[in-house]
């Protein structure tokens, strides 16, 4: 009965000092005189939705937006929900502050719109996610941004590709589905040399397992739609940086732009953070695992998984990171024809297939790669995997009996 | 499939009209008929419900049962089993229960004409004998590890002796889920969860549900599922849904936490006693060890000094959170005698074990070493205060 009891301290009644207007009902209905008791401590964040705020005089309201001094001023600076979630990505990532906006790639978007203008260069390794070249391509190089693509293994060769106007690099590391892995610190140090600002998409480490800014980076990016929320149930993406001086622009940006994020997508990747660690671990231990089961099967070339020595960069792995997590790729042997690559993926039954990864379904994609790397040639024989948080067991005796099926069609 | 597979995607087949690959949450009250009385399944949400029929098919296949009726608590779980009983009828129960189960039976089902009797130890025996005390048993209540002493009961060999004379057996499978053991392998009845626990397992939500070995014994389940309308709506089963998808990773951590830490408190000279089924010193660890894949998540130890020590214990911890419920990623620390088991008497409480001294640990998913020293700061703390701790 203590419950009860404890409810029956509550005092629901008019606080008529605060209630000066509301006499009808009709006006209640808005104006509340409800007083609930305070001191409610949940362990889970609160999630707080307002789109307004209001101020208690009019000189608070034109004191101009400074969310340190003032406070909250309107929902699209983020309530208290957003601000926690931005607080936490800052404080596992080693930055001082972190920008949260609607997606991955609103992300990789805020930092070209922060830091380039008309005439600026920006070079991009030639293994980014795609959507990243893109953005370049399609959408910077109409207001006047020249945009150009590195080998995801220059290191301290990069120098090479830097132009006076070059403001800004992009590592990504390990590189998206081909998963090369960069030499992050030797080409930071050469950016800075140019005095080029590094920015990071470190989603694959999830901000954890690659500590963005001890390597050199300025800006680190992820898409929490992917490890942090990591249960393929919300979008959203966050700019961390260390240096104050470049927060300026980029909040300013973001704030210009109008890229807010919802509290209610916040609150379930706050929740995601929660379990990060043991669904880290148990994707590392079952994507190495299954790697290295299919780096054993006769249909396959390679295995492009950071942890294993067949992986492009792995010795910057392995000096750089401290773990790897359940996104991987593998190569078909030349001889197998895209069909048969993805007769195999639909042969699949415990992995989805779709795009996006990190989340606790094993998800498998297929990529044909003949137009965007020059120097590879995986052509149209590669598959992504995402291991989810399935028994290993049960993954591999579905891509074993896919592989079967591929060979029975032969 | 394995459990880890089953946890991922028994009931969570992609959405059939969108490829969604996490199925849509069902928000509707009401459904749209074709004609009076045609419709596909479902009618009304009390009834009903596609996300919730998505987590009973989940909550089925995990706990090895063939059907199951998810709840809006633990509690709400508990009372509908309860309530296929007539008066007259008798429930044997653990001596350590939970207080709410032990609330229900007492303050509720006890006035409506049912006998209870409780089991004076964890031995087969002690509940055997509360049987004989029946004059028409019917049910035989179990938790295993028990909430808070951790008992460990041999759910197979009760079972026997249920079924032999004609009770069915209901297991709060709460503190050890289908992850560490599943009581209708081992022959129960049903089993009954408060998900808010680590099915749930992030402190955010509150539900129940009841699962049962055949889809006849749930027959009247379901319809007091309907009938008096204590039903989970579908933002809470979202959440219980997404926290079943990382129960298993979740689990071996907790397990090796609680483990760890168990082992680190039974080495201090200053607890007492440390009460942990993976603890060679516990009674049952041997039954544990054949009945469960781990040995859980929870802990308690009792401090010398009772209630003071115990208070002065779980006011200085700084990682753990003192706090009512279990299962969640943050550690909790809850002291029974005052908080979770405030409705036993003291002196049916103390005799039992439950003492002023008590404190339980829900371990968490934090770092180990985080929790050894707060726990250690904590012991130190307390025994500054000179408290009486040896």
């Amino acid at each position: 009965m203590r419950y009860i009891e404890s409810l029956a301290g509550v005092d629901c009644r008019r606080q008529k000092a605060d209630f000066r207007m509301a006499q009808n009902w009709q006006t209640k209905l808005i104006h509340s005189g409800t007083k609930v008791p305070g001191g409610f401590r949940a362990l889970s964040v609160a999630v707080e939705r307002a789109s307004t705020v209001v101020f208690p005089d009019c000189d608070s309201a034109v004191g101009g937006w400074n969310v340190d001094e003032v406070g909250y001023t309107y929902g699209i600076h983020g309530t208290p929900t957003v601000l926690a979630l931005a607080g936490r990505i800052a404080e596992l990532e080693g930055g001082t502050r972190t920008l949260l906006v609607p997606s991955g790639l609103a992300a990789l978007t805020l930092v070209d719109m922060a830091m380039l203008s008309a005439g600026s260069h920006v070079l991009i390794p030639e293994t980014a996610y795609v959507p990243n070249r893109l953005l370049a391509i399609k959408l910077l190089q109409r207001f006047g941004v020249e945009a150009s693509f590195y080998p995801a293994d220059a290191g301290a060769k990069v120098a090479e590709h830097f132009r006076p106007n070059t403001h800004l690099i992009w590592v990504e590391s390990p590189g998206s589905i081909t998963m090369e892995v960069q030499d992050v610190p030797a080409i930071a140090a050469a950016a800075h040399a140019h005095g080029v600002i590094v920015a990071m998409d470190n989603t694959w480490a999830a901000g954890v397992l690659f500590k963005a800014f001890e390597h050199g980076v300025d800006v680190s990016v992820q898409a929490l739609t992917k490890y942090v929320g990591g249960h393929s149930d919300l979008l959203l993406g966050s700019v961390t940086v260390r240096d104050e001086a470049l927060l300026e622009r980029l909040g300013e940006t973001r704030a210009r732009m109008g890229m807010s994020v919802s509290p209610d997508e916040c609150s379930l990747a706050l929740r995601g953070l929660q379990t990060l660690a043991v669904r880290l671990h148990h994707a590392e231990a079952s994507a190495l695992t299954i790697a290295k089961w299919i780096s054993s099967r006769p249909e396959v070339e390679t295995v492009l998984h950071p942890a294993l020595e067949s992986c492009p960069g792995h010795a910057f792995w392995k000096r750089d990171f401290s773990g790897a997590n359940g996104l991987f790729s593998f190569v078909f042997r030349q001889g197998f024809s895209g069909a048969e690559v993805r007769a195999f993926v639909d042969a699949l039954d415990l992995f989805e297939i779709g795009y996006s990864w990190a989340g606790t379904t094993s998800l498998a994609v297929t990529y044909n790669l003949n137009h965007t790397r020059g120097s590879l040639s995986y052509g149209d024989r590669l598959v992504r995997l995402s291991i989810g948080m399935e028994d290993t067991g049960d993954l591999i005796a579905d891509l074993k009996q896919a592989l079967a099926q591929i060979e029975t069609a032969q | 499939m394995n459990f880890e597979t089953r946890a991922i995607h028994v009931g969570q087949e992609p959405d059939s009209s969108t490829g969604a690959t996490i199925p849509p949450l069902y928000l509707s009250s009401t459904y749209t008929q074709e004609a009076p009385g045609r419709h596909r399944g479902y009618d009304y949400s009390r009834s009903g419900n596609p996300t919730r029929s998505n987590l009973e098919a989940s909550l089925a296949s995990l706990e090895g049962g063939e059907a199951c009726a998810a709840f809006a608590s633990g509690l709400a779980a508990c009372s509908a089993v309860l309530d296929t009983l007539r008066p007259g009828d008798g429930v044997v129960a653990s001596h350590d229960l939970y207080g709410g189960t032990f609330r229900l039976l007492d303050k509720i089902f006890r006035p409506l004409g049912i006998e209870v009797a409780f089991a004076e130890s964890a031995e087969t025996g002690a509940f055997e004998a509360a049987l004989r005390s029946l004059k028409r048993p019917r049910l035989l209540w179990l938790e295993s590890p028990t909430n808070p002493l951790l008992d460990i009961l041999d759910i197979a060999g009760l079972s026997r002796l249920a079924s032999g004379n004609g009770l069915v057996t209901v297991v709060d499978n709460t503190f050890a889920t289908p992850y560490l053991q599943t009581p209708i392998a081992l022959g129960a009845d049903y089993v009954v969860h408060s998900t808010t626990k680590y099915l749930g397992g992030h402190s955010d939500v509150i539900g129940g549900a009841v699962i049962a070995r055949s889809g006849p014994l749930l027959e009247r389940i379901h319809f007091l599922q309907n009938a008096r309308g204590a039903v989970p709506g579908p933002f809470d089963i979202y959440l219980i849904q997404r926290g079943i998808k990382t129960l298993p990773v979740r689990m071996q951590r907790h397990c090796e936490n609680a483990h760890f830490l168990a082992r680190y408190l039974d080495a201090n000279s200053a607890v007492r006693r440390v009460i942990y089924p993976g603890l060679p010193s516990h009674p049952g660890h041997a039954l544990a060890g054949r009945q469960m894949h781990a040995y859980g998540g929870m802990l308690s130890l009792e401090l010398e000094g009772g209630l003071e020590a115990a208070t002065a214990f779980s006011s200085q911890l700084r990682v753990f959170s003192l706090a009512e419920s279990l299962g969640g990623v943050e550690s909790l620390c809850c002291h029974p005698a005052t908080m979770t088991h405030a409705s036993i008497p003291r002196e049916l409480r103390e005799p039992r074990g439950v003492t002023d001294g008590l404190v339980r640990l829900s371990v968490g998913l934090e770092h180990i070493d985080d929790l050894t020293a707060d726990v250690q700061q904590a012991i130190e703390s307390t025994s500054s205060l000179s408290v009486a701790v040896r």
